[in-house]
C-alpha cells in the first residue's frame, strides 16, 4: 500500500478554470462565422490562410483554452499539488486570448506584423503557464497513469507552441524552419497525439469512473496508452531536429515518411487504444442511465477510429479535401464532442463543488443535476451532432451552401455551449 | 494513497490485511483472530484468495457488520468492524459529487465523539478538504485500487 500525505490547500477560485471555459466558445463562434462568410474556399485546402486561421480558432481558441483552464483545476485536484502564482492564470487567459485572436487574424489577412506581435504575446503566454504549471506537477507526490500522463501533456503543449511559433515566423516576414509538410505533419502529430490525446486518455482514468462509474481499467494498459502516445509525439519532433540538422541530408521525403510513421505507437495509442479501452469500460458502468454528457463521450470515442482512417487514406492519397476532413473529424469529431461533454459535466460540478459543498448539511443543497437540466446538454449535443456531419457532407461535396451553413450550425453550438455555462454559473444557494 | 487529518487519535482507523492462504478453514481463523484484535471504530479491509460468502453468516453471528466484493479474477475484499458498530456507508453505486454529499450530510449528524466509515467509488480528494474546512478527524485509504475508505470521526 502507497502512503502519502497529501496536500489539501484549496482548489483555484472557480474564477480561474471558468474564463477560459466562457472564453473557448467565443472562438468557436468566430470559427463558425469564417466559415458562414468564407463559404466553400475554407474547408477546401488546409494551406490556405483562411482554413489555417480557422483550424487555429478551434485548436487554441477553443480546445487549448478549455484545456489550459482545466489544468489549473486538475493539477490542484487531481494530481494534489496547487499551482503556485495562481494569479498569473488571468494573465495567461489575457495573452493567451489576445495572442490567438491576433494570430489567427494575421494569418486571414496575412499581416506580418500582426502575426509576429501575436506569437510573441503568445510565447509569453506559453511561458506563463508551463512555469508555474510544471513546478506544481514536478512537486507531485505520486506517478500513476494521469500524473504520468498529465506531465507528458504539459511537455508537448510547449513542443507543440515552440513548433509552432517557429513555423508562425514564416507567416511574419521570415522564412519557414524547414520542408513545410514535415512542420506541419510533426506540429499537429505533437499537437494531437502528444497534447490532447495524452491529456484525454489521462483524464478520462479519473472521469469516467467518478462521474459514470465505470470500472478502472487495468493499469498496464493505461501505461500502454499513455507511453505510445507520448511515443508517437516525440518520433516527429525527433524527426524535426533531424531535419533541422540535415542529419539525412536533403531527403525530405525519406524524413516525411519516418515522421509518419514514428506516430504510428500514437495513432493507435490515442486513437484505437484508449477508445477501445474506455468504450469497454463504460459499457461496464455500474448505471446504465445514459445521459447527455456520456453521449458526448461514446460519440467522440467512436470517432476515433475513423479519425485514424481517415488520417491515414489521407496522408496515402495526398487529396487536400482528405487532408481538411481529416482536421474537421479530429478536431470537432474526436476532441470537440469529448471537450463539449466534459465542460457540460464538470462546469456543474465546479459550481456545486465551490458554491454548494460547504453548506452540505447546514441547508438544504440542490444537487448538482439540479444544476442544469439535461434537455439542455442534449440540445447542445444534437447541434453538435448536426454541424459535424454538415461539415462532412459540406468537406466531400465542396458544396459552398452546406460550407455556409456548417458555420451556422458552429455558432448555434457556441451559442448553446455559451447558454448553458452561463445558466450554470448564474446557480447560488438562496440565502 | 492513504491520508489523513486527524487531530487526535493516533492510530489507523482503516487497517488492511492480506490471507494467502487458501484453505478456508485456516483463512476463517485468521480473519476471526484479526477481527478480535481489532479496536473499536476501526475498519479491516482483508484480501483474500477465495469467496469468503460462505463464513459471512459467521461474522454476523459474532455481530460483525462484514461485507465482501470481488475486485478481480480469483481475489475477494471482505470489509469487517468489531461487534456493535455503526455499519459502514457503501456509496459506491453514486456518480460524484453525490457521494460526498451524503458523507459531509451523515457527518454533519455525528455527535462529538462519534464517527462513520463510508465507502466511496474514487478517492475522494475534494470531501477531505471540506472535512479539513469543517475540523472533522478524518481518514481515507484507497482500498483496490478503484475505490476508497473513508473515516470520519466529530472531534470529541
Amino acid at each position: 500500500m502507497v502512503t502519502a500525505k497529501l496536500s489539501l490547500r484549496d482548489a483555484p477560485p472557480i474564477e480561474i478554470p471558468v474564463s477560459f471555459f466562457l472564453t473557448a466558445p467565443l472562438f468557436l463562434a468566430a470559427a463558425g462565422v469564417v466559415v458562414l462568410f468564407g463559404g466553400a474556399d475554407v474547408l477546401a485546402n488546409r494551406w490556405m490562410p483562411i482554413t489555417l486561421a480557422t483550424a487555429h480558432l478551434g485548436t487554441l481558441g477553443f480546445i487549448s483554452m478549455v484545456m489550459l483552464g482545466a489544468m489549473y483545476q486538475m493539477v490542484a485536484v487531481v494530481v494534489g499539488h496547487p499551482v503556485p502564482w495562481l494569479r498569473s492564470a488571468h494573465a495567461v487567459h489575457v495573452l493567451f486570448s489576445l495572442s490567438v485572436a491576433g494570430f489567427c487574424w494575421g494569418i486571414a489577412k496575412t499581416e506580418p506584423a500582426v502575426v509576429f506581435a501575436a506569437i510573441a504575446v503568445l510565447a509569453s503566454a506559453v511561458i506563463l503557464f508551463i512555469v508555474p504549471v510544471g513546478i506544481a506537477l514536478f512537486k507531485a507526490h505520486s506517478l500513476d497513469e494521469t500524473v504520468f500522463g498529465i506531465r507528458a501533456a504539459v511537455a508537448f503543449f510547449f513542443l507543440t507552441a515552440a513548433a509552432g511559433i517557429w513555423m508562425s515566423l514564416g507567416f511574419s516576414g521570415m522564412g519557414f524552419p524547414g520542408s513545410r509538410v514535415l512542420w506541419s505533419q510533426a506540429h499537429f502529430c505533437i499537437a494531437l497525439l502528444g497534447w490532447v490525446g495524452g491529456l484525454i486518455a489521462a483524464i478520462s482514468w479519473q472521469v469516467l469512473p467518478m462521474f459514470y462509474l465505470a470500472p478502472h481499467a487495468p493499469s498496464s494498459l493505461k501505461w500502454t496508452v499513455q507511453i505510445l502516445a507520448a511515443m508517437g509525439a516525440i518520433g516527429p519532433a525527433i524527426l524535426l531536429g533531424v531535419d533541422c540538422f540535415d542529419l539525412l541530408g536533403e531527403r525530405p521525403q525519406l524524413v516525411e515518411s519516418l515522421a509518419a510513421a514514428a506516430a504510428v505507437p500514437g495513432i493507435f495509442a490515442v486513437w484505437l487504444l484508449h477508445p477501445s479501452v474506455s468504450a469497454w469500460s463504460l459499457s461496464k458502468r455500474r448505471r446504465k442511465r445514459v445521459d447527455g454528457s456520456l453521449l458526448f463521450w461514446q460519440a467522440g470515442l467512436a470517432m476515433a477510429p475513423l479519425t485514424a482512417l481517415t488520417a491515414v487514406i489521407a496522408w496515402s492519397t495526398d487529396t487536400p479535401r482528405l487532408g481538411v476532413l481529416f482536421g474537421w473529424l479530429a478536431l470537432w469529431g474526436w476532441v470537440g464532442m469529448i471537450m463539449h461533454g466534459m465542460l457540460t459535466r464538470i462546469v456543474p460540478f465546479l459550481v456545486w463543488l465551490h458554491r454548494f459543498a460547504p453548506l452540505v448539511g447546514k441547508i438544504n443543497v440542490p444537487s448538482v443535476k439540479k444544476l442544469h437540466p439535461d434537455a439542455l446538454t442534449r440540445f447542445g449535443f444534437s447541434l453538435h451532432l448536426g454541424s459535424l456531419l454538415l461539415g462532412v457532407a459540406a468537406i466531400l461535396t465542396a458544396s459552398d451552401l452546406l460550407c455556409r451553413l456548417t458555420g451556422l450550425s458552429l455558432i448555434a453550438t457556441a451559442a448553446s455551449i455559451a447558454f448553458l455555462l452561463l445558466r450554470v454559473l448564474q446557480q447560488r444557494p438562496i440565502s | 494513497m492513504q491520508a489523513d487529518g486527524r487531530t487526535g487519535s493516533d492510530f489507523e482507523k482503516i487497517r488492511h490485511a492480506r490471507v494467502d492462504s487458501d484453505a478456508p478453514e485456516a483463512a476463517r481463523a485468521s480473519v476471526v483472530a484479526q477481527l478480535q484484535a481489532l479496536p473499536a471504530g476501526c475498519v479491516l479491509e482483508i484480501e483474500l484468495g477465495f469467496d469468503p460468502s460462505g463464513f459471512l453468516d459467521d461474522l454476523a453471528e459474532h455481530g460483525a457488520p462484514a461485507r465482501s466484493r470481488k475486485i478481480a479474477r480469483r481475489r475477494w475484499l471482505l470489509s469487517l468492524q468489531p461487534p456493535g458498530e455503526r455499519e459502514l456507508i457503501d456509496l459506491c453505486d453514486l456518480e460524484a459529487p453525490l457521494p460526498m454529499q451524503r458523507i459531509l450530510e451523515a457527518a454533519a449528524e455525528l455527535e462529538p465523539g462519534e464517527a462513520l466509515i463510508a465507502r466511496t467509488p474514487c478517492f475522494p480528494n475534494p470531501l477531505l478538504a471540506q472535512l479539513d474546512h469543517r475540523g472533522f478527524d478524518w481518514e481515507a485509504a484507497e482500498s483496490d485500487g478503484a475505490s476508497a475508505l473513508v473515516w470520519v470521526g466529530r472531534p470529541g
